[in-house]
C-alpha cells in the first residue's frame, strides 16, 4: 500500500510539473505578443516562434532602422552540421563553407566566381618566370582577436597546409614561403602553374594568426577556430547551434552588416521549411526539388539558386572485367535518359553536361561527344562485347532519398536494354570504402570543385596516383595521356597550353565513357522577404558582408 | 537482508556482461568497413595525411593492443574523447542524455496517462461499440508512422497555431519542456495503442475471476474492486511494457529526434557509426548497456513490492 501511494505521488508531482510547464507557455505566449518581453538573446528565440510573422517582422524593422543599436540577428537552419573548422583539414561542404566566414586569405574569388580580388594581400607581383610571387599584406588587415596580420602569419599557415593538411595535394607547386618584411611575403614555385592564385583564394590556403594555431592542439582547433575573416566563433554546441559575431577588427570598415549569424541544425526538410514558414528562422538551406515549390508558393518567402561546380555522375570501375571494355560504358551512357532523371530527380533544375567538368568552368570543353538516349544503340554495342545479359551492383548511400530515385530510374532505363541492375545500399563509410578500393561495379557519386580553376578536378580525374584517377580505376594508354597532358597544363601558366591540354584530356575521358555525367545542379536556398545579401559563390562559399535582415 | 543479497548478487552479475559488451562492441565496429581517419579529413585528403591521423590515433597498433589500451582506460573510469567530435564522450552523453531522459519521462507519462483510462474502459465497458473503437483506434494509432504524425503534428501546433516552436531544444528548461511536448506526444501514440490493448485484455479476464466475484458478493464498492482487485493485478503486465518502452526510449529515437530536430541519443549513435566514430559508439552502447541492465533490475525489485507472489531469489 505504501508504495502504491509513492507511485501516485510521484505521478502526481509529474503531471503538476508538466501542468505548470503548460502555464508557464502561456503566460509567455502573452508576454511576447503585448511585447513587453526584454530582447535577451534566449527570450527573443522564444518570441519568434511564437509571434504572428507580422510582429516579428515590424519588431525587427523598428530595430533596424531606428539604429538604436541593438544587434541584427540572422537566424539560418541548415541540414548537417559542420565537423571541423580547421581550414588545414576541413572536408566536408558544411565545414568549408563556413570556414569562408571566419577566415580569409591572401586573394580571395569574387562574387562571381570569374576573378580574383586582393584580400589580405592588397597587391602582388609574379616574376617573369612565373615562379616567384610577391605579396604585399594589407594595413589594417586584423585577425579577430585584433592582433595584426604578418607575414610570418601567412609563412605559418600556410607551410601548415602543405606539410600534414588534407588539401596539400593541390600546392605540391610550392617550393618555399618566406617572410621577407613584416608585410611582405615571397612564395617560390617547382613550377610555373596556372592555378596556383586560385588555390591561395580559397579555404585550403587560409590565414591565420601562428601565435595561437602553434600553441593550441590541434584536436581543440576544430572547434575554436581563429582567422582574418568578416566573422568570428562565438559558441557552438554541436548538433544544435553555431553561433558567429561580427569581427570587430574585419579590414572592410562597415562589413559586415550582420552582427549575428545563428546557425541552427534542423536535419528535417520538412521541418527546415516549416520553420522558415513560420518566420522561426530568417533562410534555410538545402532546399530539395521536393521541398522547392512548397517553398516558392509560401508567402512572405523567396528561392534562389545558386550555380555551383556540382555535378552528379554514375562511376564505373575501370578495372572490373564487365567494365573494362570500352562499348559496354559506351552502351550504358546510351542507355541513360538524363533529362528524365533530370526532371524527376532534380526538378528540372539541373543543366545537363557532357563531362564531370562544369559548364562554367574556365577550360570547360563544350565540344565533347554526348551520348544522347539511344537504346537502341545501347542494345547493339552490348551485343558486339557480348554482354547482352548484364547483370551489375550498384552502390549508393542508405538514407539518401534522392540517390535512391536515381537509382531506382536507372534501374528501369537499364533494364530496357537488357541490363539488369541490382541496387545496394551502404552506409556512407562503407559505400567510401569500396570506392576507394575499387571493390564496387558501379556506384552514384557527385564532384564539386575547391578552387575556381578546372586544374583540381582534371588532375584527380586523370593522375592515376591522385587516387586512382578519382576512384575509377582508369589505367591504360589513354589514361598514360590524359595524366601526360593534365600534367603538363600543370606545369605552365600558358592559358593557351592550358586550354589546349585540358580540352583533349575531357576528350580522352569523354571517348572512354568513364562516367556518366548526369548533370550540374544549383545549390537551393530560400530566405524571407526580408532578408538581403544572401549569396553563395560557385563553390558554395558564403559571401554574407552585406547579409542582413531588415 | 534477503533483498540485499539478492540486489548484490544481480549486481555482481552485471560484471561479466559488461566484459562481453565490451568486447562485442569493440571488435564489432571494427568489423565493418570504413575508417575514421578518413571520415575526418575528408574525401580528397591525401595518403599519407590519413596514415598520419592512424598513427595519431593509434589506429596503426594490432587490434588486440587497441582493445587492452581502450580496457585500460575504462578501468579508469576514462570513455576517452570523440574522434569526430572532439569532446570528452562522459561530457557527450550526459549532454544528450538530458534530452533523451526529458523525452522518456513526458513520453512514458503521456503513455500512462492515455493508455490507462482508455484501456481500463475498453475493458470494462458493456458498450460494444465503445469497447470496439477504443481497440479498433488503438491499433490504428499502433500503426501511425512516427515521422508521419510528427510531421502533422508540428504543422498543426507549431505552424498554424504558434503554440510551440518548429522543432529545436531551446535554452532554458520551461524551453526545454514546451519543446518536448509535441516529440513525447508522438512517441507515446507508438506504445499507447499496446498498453490499451494489454489494459484492456488483462481487465477482462480478471472481471472473470472468482476473488473479483467474491468481493463484489461481499458488497465491496466498485472503487475498491478497481483499485485493490484490478489495477494492482492489471499494473504487473502493465509494468513490463512500460520498462520494456522506457529502456527502448532511453536509446533514443533517431527518427523523432530527427523530425524534431532534438540533439539525443539516439541521432548521436547513429551519426557516430555511420561516421566510424570507434570511441564514441564504444562508450554510447556501455552505457546504454548499464542503463538497460540498472532498468531490469529495478523493474524486478518494484515488481516484488506490487506482487509479492513474485519472490526474489
Amino acid at each position: 500500500m505504501r508504495i502504491r501511494k509513492k507511485i501516485l505521488c510521484g505521478i502526481l508531482m509529474i503531471s503538476a510539473a508538466a501542468m505548470s510547464a503548460c502555464g508557464s507557455t502561456g503566460a509567455s505566449e502573452a508576454q511576447s505578443s503585448s511585447g513587453a518581453v526584454a530582447p535577451t538573446a534566449g527570450q527573443e528565440k522564444a518570441e519568434t516562434g511564437n509571434t504572428s510573422q507580422e510582429t516579428t517582422t515590424t519588431e525587427e524593422n523598428g530595430a533596424a532602422s531606428a539604429g538604436d543599436g541593438s544587434p541584427v540577428v540572422v537566424k539560418i537552419a541548415r541540414g548537417g552540421d559542420s565537423v571541423t573548422l580547421d581550414p588545414a583539414f576541413a572536408g566536408d561542404n558544411v565545414d568549408i563553407w563556413v570556414d569562408s566566414l571566419i577566415f580569409e586569405g591572401l586573394v580571395k574569388t569574387s562574387e562571381d566566381g570569374k576573378s580574383l580580388e586582393p584580400c589580405l594581400a592588397e597587391k602582388w607581383d609574379v616574376s617573369d618566370d612565373g615562379k616567384t610571387y610577391t605579396f604585399t599584406l594589407r594595413d589594417g588587415a586584423k585577425f579577430s582577436d585584433g592582433s595584426d596580420v604578418r607575414a610570418s602569419d601567412v609563412v605559418y599557415s600556410l607551410n601548415r597546409a602543405l606539410k600534414g593538411g588534407s588539401w596539400s595535394s593541390l600546392i605540391t607547386c610550392i617550393k618555399d614561403v618566406k617572410a621577407v618584411d613584416d608585410k611582405t611575403v615571397e612564395i617560390d614555385l617547382n613550377n610555373p602553374s596556372g592555378s596556383l592564385m586560385s588555390c591561395l583564394a580559397s579555404f585550403i590556403c587560409a590565414i591565420y594568426p601562428e601565435k595561437y594555431y602553434s600553441a593550441t592542439e590541434s584536436d581543440k582547433l576544430a572547434s575554436a577556430p581563429l582567422g582574418a575573416g568578416p566573422f568570428l566563433l562565438e559558441s557552438w554546441k554541436q548538433d544544435q547551434e553555431m553561433v558567429l559575431k561580427k569581427n570587430p577588427y574585419y579590414w572592410d570598415a562597415g562589413y559586415p552588416l550582420a552582427d549575428e549569424i545563428d546557425m541552427t541544425v534542423v536535419p528535417d526538410d520538412n521541418t527546415r521549411l516549416m520553420q522558415l514558414q513560420a518566420g522561426q528562422v530568417d533562410a534555410i538551406e538545402g532546399v530539395s526539388a521536393q521541398m522547392r515549390t512548397q517553398a516558392q508558393n509560401t508567402e512572405g518567402v523567396k528561392v534562389i539558386d545558386f550555380p555551383t561546380t556540382h555535378v552528379e555522375y554514375v562511376s564505373f570501375n575501370y578495372t572490373n572485367e564487365k567494365l573494362n571494355d570500352k562499348r559496354v560504358r559506351q552502351a550504358l551512357n546510351y542507355a541513360t535518359d538524363r533529362e528524365a532523371i533530370n526532371k524527376a530527380v532534380f526538378g528540372g533544375l539541373g543543366t545537363l553536361c557532357p563531362s564531370v567538368v562544369w559548364p562554367t568552368a574556365p577550360h570547360f570543353n563544350p565540344n565533347l561527344t554526348s551520348y544522347d538516349y539511344n537504346p537502341d544503340k545501347a542494345k547493339e554495342l552490348l551485343a558486339e562485347a557480348g554482354q547482352s545479359n548484364l547483370n551489375l551492383n550498384l552502390i549508393i548511400s542508405n538514407g539518401d532519398a534522392s540517390s535512391l530515385m536515381e537509382a531506382t530510374i536507372l534501374k528501369d532505363q537499364w533494364s530496357k536494354v537488357g541490363v539488369n541492375l541490382d541496387i545496394q545500399q551502404m552506409d556512407s563509410s562503407a559505400r567510401r570504402d569500396a570506392r576507394n578500393n575499387l571493390t564496387f561495379e558501379v556506384l552514384l557519386n557527385y564532384f564539386t570543385s575547391d578552387i575556381t580553376d578546372t586544374a583540381e578536378e582534371m588532375e584527380l580525374f586523370c593522375i592515376k596516383d591522385n587516387f586512382d584517377c578519382w576512384h575509377l580505376g582508369w589505367n591504360g594508354p589513354d589514361q598514360e595521356k590524359a595524366e601526360k597532358l593534365v600534367k603538363e597544363a600543370g606545369a605552365t601558366t600558358d592559358e593557351d597550353v592550358r586550354k589546349k591540354n585540358y580540352y583533349e584530356a575531357q576528350e580522352l575521358m569523354a571517348d572512354n565513357a568513364l562516367v556518366i555525367p548526369l548533370a550540374t545542379i544549383p545549390e537551393t536556398i530560400a530566405v524571407r522577404d526580408n532578408v538581403s545579401g544572401f549569396e553563395q559563390g560557385i563553390l558554395g562559399n558564403y559571401y554574407f558582408n552585406s547579409l542582413t535582415v531588415k | 537482508m534477503k533483498q540485499l543479497r539478492y540486489i548484490l548478487i544481480r549486481i555482481m552479475q552485471m560484471i561479466p556482461v559488461m566484459f562481453v559488451v565490451t568486447v562485442i562492441i569493440f571488435w564489432g565496429i571494427r568489423l565493418i568497413p570504413g575508417n575514421p581517419a578518413e571520415t575526418i579529413l575528408g574525401e580528397k585528403a591525401p595518403a599519407s595525411a590519413i596514415r598520419d591521423m592512424e598513427i595519431r590515433m593509434g589506429l596503426d597498433k594490432p587490434v588486440w593492443i587497441q582493445y587492452l589500451i581502450y580496457m585500460k582506460r575504462l578501468f579508469h573510469l576514462d570513455l576517452g574523447i570523440s574522434i569526430r567530435l572532439k569532446d570528452s564522450v562522459s561530457h557527450l552523453i550526459a549532454q544528450r542524455m538530458r534530452v533523451t531522459i526529458l523525452y522518456t519521462l513526458l513520453c512514458t507519462l503521456f503513455t500512462l496517462l492515455i493508455g490507462t483510462p482508455l484501456g481500463y474502459i475498453a475493458g470494462t465497458t458493456r458498450h460494444r461499440g465503445v469497447d470496439k473503437t477504443i481497440s479498433s483506434v488503438s491499433l490504428v494509432i499502433l500503426s501511425l508512422p512516427e515521422f508521419w504524425f510528427g510531421i502533422l503534428l508540428l504543422l498543426l501546433f507549431g505552424l498554424r497555431l504558434h503554440w510551440v516552436p518548429i522543432g529545436g531544444w531551446g535554452e532554458t528548461v520551461a524551453d526545454h519542456i514546451r519543446c518536448m511536448i509535441l516529440p513525447a506526444f508522438t512517441g507515446a501514440i507508438g506504445s499507447v495503442g499496446i498498453l490499451i490493448r494489454n489494459i484492456q485484455s488483462a481487465v477482462k479476464k480478471l472481471l472473470e475471476k472468482d476473488y473479483v466475484n467474491f468481493a463484489r458478493s461481499k458488497g465491496a464498492s466498485p472503487g475498491i474492486i478497481r483499485n485493490r482487485y484490478i489495477l494492482k493485478n492489471v499494473m504487473v503486465s502493465t509494468m513490463t511494457i512500460v520498462a520494456m518502452r522506457i529502456t527502448s526510449l532511453l536509446g533514443g529515437s533517431v527518427v523523432i529526434e530527427f523530425v524534431y530536430s532534438l540533439p539525443g541519443m539516439g541521432k548521436m549513435l547513429v551519426d557516430a557509426i555511420d561516421g566510424r566514430d570507434y570511441v564514441l559508439v564504444q562508450g554510447t552502447v556501455l552505457v546504454y548497456a548499464l542503463v538497460v541492465m540498472v532498468i531490469t533490475l529495478v523493474t524486478d525489485i518494484v515488481y516484488s513490492y506490487i506482487d509479492p507472489r513474485i519472490s526474489m531469489n
